[in-house]
This record gives structure tokens, C-alpha cells and sequence, in this order.
């Protein structure tokens, strides 16, 4: 926190600080006089606007463009402004769902450094087994939701496990359950069932440029939370089919898929998806490969509209990854008989 | 009670239409196991011929441990062996085409164009199929009679007609229905 905040804005920030919601009303006359001002002027407006922008508080216009000063001003407080809260190892079940992290806050959250930013990515970094194999997943959600890659959670005969193994960064294993896959976009989301988690803000891949710096987090051939750093190389790379990727030379090795890409600003980009190799004459370095974030956002939503512990109930076909709102006997998205449906019986 | 199955009703249709009668019986001896291991050391031969004629080279470089042969042609990688179904061998070739797609709008249409594409009298012995989430191009013919010129004419067949239509199965239905950051549905 900023040391240099004039006193009212201190004791506002305090004040709001031990609100649940963080927001304050008063009127403009006030909280001019809290300043010292009798008048408004665009000079006060714009310093005390500024005092408040300083302490992550968002002061709405009505301070600017009030048709009186006794009209009342809303003051909000930014949520990364509250001290970070360390992941409780099995916390209690808050009520409703937590806002999504937004965009920026480990950056804003007082860890300047790309060391501790990239050390707040660790620990929403996890590992995911299945019987045959595992890679890196990362929290989304501080609820529990969890994206990986989809090869990360398929079984041996190409369907999608329905329960996996996490490993979380404090050395506590759960069991996750898949709650929605798709096979060509390579990724898969995954439920465990706790609560208050550190997760990683999403970003937006859509306005990422070549050039611009990234880092991979994940656990290559099983060493844990490795952190590899490179640039986007392509932004937007079409490969066989009309799926755009971001290209990177940053290092992905096996054991980093669905493991974080996360800009200087600690914004998730999208997860490690696969590299090219080359054939050994010509074999190929640095081309890595990442599905961006922006395909995924809209089933994250989804999933946090029905909740997770209903998406952990709902049918889920192994073979595409939908999930299904009823329990029909065929999948409703690629036809295959789900599991648990007899050949002969009805619905299960 | 469960409803009859389509063949069940397609039966008694038939049976209601035509009288009942029973199924003509093809009659087919079945081979000693000597005469079915002549048969197969046989066949065997014909097809290292075959595929030394499609100029692959030595055909035990191209074998696994099954006695599989897998090459690749264009884009596409095909598999010829030897099967075994209801006590009779069977020659197989196939190649894997693409993996079912993911998107609800995009796996009907294939469905029903791979269908379509079945009925079609070019496709001659060659079929799409779907094994797990793969869809495949696949042609099967007993070992009886099975000669050189015949192993090569299937192979050029079933490889041929995937390389051709897998660029454009890929093109329509191998990506996403999904645009970045645009709407998306569900499930």
C-alpha cells in the first residue's frame, strides 16, 4: 500500500477495507471538506481522484459532474487493493461464488516483482495424473475449477477420464472430476472440491502481440512448478485446421501440457499444448505451441452459472466432452452411448 | 417390454409379405487348420509381392510385431495385416482419416456425409467407419484367391482415396465451430 496517502484518504481506505462489499457513500461537500476544500474546482477533483486512484479506489463521476454537492458519491474499492489471502488448505464453503481474479491483480497486488508475481502463478500451478500419465493444470477458479489439456486427462483408449488426480502446490492431493472437454481445442476442465483458492486472472489473448514477453509454468517430466520464459512468436499460428494458437519459443517440454502461460502482468494467455519436433534430420527448437485462454472463457462462465458441484453431477461424455443437462441414454453432441447407459435399459 | 429392433419389424415385414422363409444358407467349408495355414503362409507371400510391386522397398522394414505393414502415403499413414474374424482370415487395409470433431454443429454434418459418402459406388470396396474417435477408410477381402496384382490394387485404392479426401474432411470439420472471444455455446 501506498505510504504517501493523505490521511482522509487512509482512513477511507480503512474504512472500506473493513467493509464485506468495500463500497462508501457521502456526499461531495463532504468529502471535498475531508480534503480541506469548500469549493469544487476541476483541479481539487482531479488531485483527489488521483489520491483515491493511488489506493485502488474507484471514486464515480458524480465527484466530477454532480448536479449538486450534496448529491452522494460512491466510493469502491478495488478488490486487489485487500491484502492477498493465502489458500486456506480446506477451507469452509463461502457463500455464493467469488468474483472471477481480474485481470492485472497479481501485478497490482503490491508483488512488483516478476519474481513474485511469477511465484503467485506456482501456487495456482498443479499437477494432474491419470492411470497412464499427467501433466500441469492451473486453478481458474478460485472455487476449484481447474484447466488442463485434454490428452492430459484421456485415458489409454482415447476417452476422457472422468476422475483424475490433482496435486495442489502445498502437497495435497484431491480428486478431481472432469466436467467438460473439447478433443480439437485440447483442452479439459476439472472440479475439485475446494474452496478459496489462489487463481490465476485470465487475460486476454486476443490482444497479445509478437514480441511481447511470456512464461510457462509447469512440471516437466515431473519437476514441479519449472518456469521457462520466451516471447510470442506468432500470435495468432493456424496450423492443419482453422485453430488459431499462440506460437512461443518459450521451452515446453513433456509433462508442461495444460500448465499456464502467463504474461509479465501474471494474466493467463492460454495453457502449454504441444511442440514440433521436426524429423530428426531437420529436427525443429523453439516451436511451441499454446491454445489461447479466449477459447475457454465461455464454458468457465458456464460452469460457474450452473455451479460446480451441479457440473460434478450432470452426465459427461467421455468420447467429446459435453456435459449434459439431463441423463439421455445417447450423447447429445457426438451420438455415443454414455456411460452407464445399458444397451438394453432406459435412461440410467 | 422392450419395442422390437429396425430388423426385427424389417423381418416380420418380410415375412408377413413374402411368407415364412428362412435365410439362404451360403454354404462354405471350413478349412482344416493345415489347409488355413497354407492359406495364410500363401497369402503372406502375395502381399510382400504386392507391396514390392508398389516399390515400398523391403517389405519387413515395414512390419511391426503383429506382422502389420504400416507405410505412408501423401499425408495419410495405412495399415495392411491379416485378421482373424469368426474363425476365417481376412485381408485388411485402412487408414485413419481424422478424429471426430468435438462441436455439436460440426459432427452431424459428418456424420451424414460419411454415410452419403458409403452409398457412393466409386467408393468400390473401401468404406468409412469410425473406431473409437477416429473416423477410418477401411477395405476388408478374404485371403481366398488373393493374388499380388490384387494386394497392390487395394492398397493403391484405399491409400489413394484417403490421401484425397482427408485435406478436405480436415478442411470442414477437422478445426472448431468456435470463434476467439466470440459467443459460444455450452453443453
Amino acid at each position: 500500500m501506498d505510504a504517501d496517502l493523505k490521511p482522509p484518504v487512509a482512513r477511507i481506505l480503512q474504512e472500506l477495507l473493513g467493509r464485506p462489499k468495500g463500497t462508501k457513500k457521502m456526499s461531495a461537500r463532504r468529502l471535498l471538506r475531508s480534503f480541506g476544500y469548500e469549493r469544487r474546482s476541476q483541479e481539487n477533483v482531479r488531485e483527489i481522484c488521483e489520491q483515491f486512484r493511488r489506493a485502488h479506489i474507484h471514486v464515480d463521476l458524480a465527484l466530477a459532474h454532480p448536479p449538486s454537492l450534496d448529491e452522494p458519491v460512491t466510493l469502491i474499492l478495488d478488490e486487489s487493493a485487500r491484502p492477498a489471502a493465502t489458500p486456506a488448505p480446506s477451507g469452509p464453503v463461502v457463500e455464493g461464488p467469488p468474483p472471477l481474479p481480474r485481470r492485472g491483480k497479481l501485478a497490482r497486488r503490491g508483488r512488483a516483482s516478476i519474481a513474485d508475481i511469477i511465484a503467485a502463478v506456482q501456487e495456482a500451478t498443479v499437477q494432474v495424473f491419470t492411470e497412464v500419465g499427467g501433466g500441469s493444470g492451473v486453478i481458474v477458479d478460485p472455487d476449484g475449477l481447474i484447466l488442463t489439456s485434454r490428452h492430459v486427462v484421456d485415458s489409454e483408449t482415447g476417452l476422457s477420464e472422468r476422475e483424475v488426480r490433482v496435486d495442489l502446490w502445498d502437497g495435497s492431493h484431491e480428486t478431481a472430476t472432469v466436467v467438460r472437454s473439447h478433443r480439437v481445442l485440447d483442452y479439459a476442465l476439472l472440479v475439485i472440491p475446494r474452496r478459496k483458492l489462489l487463481a490465476v486472472p485470465i487475460g486476454d489473448s486476443l490482444r497479445l502481440r509478437e514480441a511481447e514477453t511470456v512464461y510457462v509454468v509447469g512440471s516437466p517430466g515431473g519437476l514441479t512448478n519449472s518456469v521457462s520464459r520466451g516471447i510470442v512468436s506468432a500470435a495468432r499460428r493456424r496450423c492443419t485446421t482453422n485453430v488459431e494458437y499462440i506460437q512461443t519459443d518459450a521451452a515446453i517440454n513433456p509433462g508442461n501440457s495444460g500448465g499456464p502461460v502467463v504474461t509479465e502482468q501474471g494474466d493467463l494467455i492460454g495453457i502449454s499444448t504441444w511442440t514440433y519436433v521436426g524429423d530428426q534430420p531437420r529436427a525443429a527448437h523453439g516451436l511451441n505451441f499454446v491454445i489461447p485462454v479466449d477459447y475457454v472463457v465461455d464454458d468457465i462462465q458456464f460452469l460457474r452459472r450452473i455451479g460446480l458441484t451441479e457440473a460434478c453431477r450432470r452426465p459427461y461424455c467421455r468420447h467429446c466432452g459435453w456435459l449434459h443437462a439431463a441423463a439421455p441414454r445417447y450423447c447429445e453432441c457426438c451420438g455415443a452411448l454414455l456411460a452407464g447407459a445399458g444397451p438394453e435399459g432406459s435412461a440410467p | 417390454m422392450r419395442p422390437p429392433a429396425a430388423h426385427d419389424r424389417l423381418a416380420a415385414t418380410l415375412a408377413r409379405e413374402h411368407g415364412a422363409c428362412q435365410p439362404r444358407q451360403y454354404p462354405r467349408r471350413v478349412l482344416t487348420p493345415e489347409e488355413r495355414l497354407a492359406l495364410r503362409e500363401q497369402s503372406i507371400r502375395a502381399i510382400n509381392e504386392g507391396m514390392a510391386c508398389l516399390g515400398m522397398g523391403d517389405p519387413a522394414a515395414l512390419q511391426d510385431e503383429n506382422g502389420f505393414f504400416h507405410f505412408p502415403c501423401g499425408s495419410i499413414q495405412c495399415t495392411l495385416g491379416l485378421i482373424a474374424v469368426e474363425e476365417r482370415d481376412l485381408l485388411l487395409v485402412y487408414a485413419p482419416i481424422m478424429d471426430l470433431p468435438s462441436d455439436r454443429d460440426l459432427i452431424l454434418p459428418l456424420y451424414r456425409l460419411l454415410l452419403e459418402l458409403n452409398n457412393r459406388f466409386e467408393l468400390s470396396i473401401a468404406k468409412f467407419g469410425l473406431h473409437g474417435d477416429t473416423v477410418f477408410l477401411s477395405a476388408m477381402r478374404p485371403l481366398e484367391g488373393l493374388d499380388p496384382a490384387e494386394v497392390e490394387d487395394i492398397v493403391c485404392w484405399v491409400s489413394r482415396l484417403a490421401d484425397e479426401v482427408d485435406e478436405r474432411l480436415l478442411s470442414e470439420f477437422g478445426g472448431t465451430s468456435r470463434q476467439r472471444g466470440g459467443p459460444q455455446r455450452s453443453g
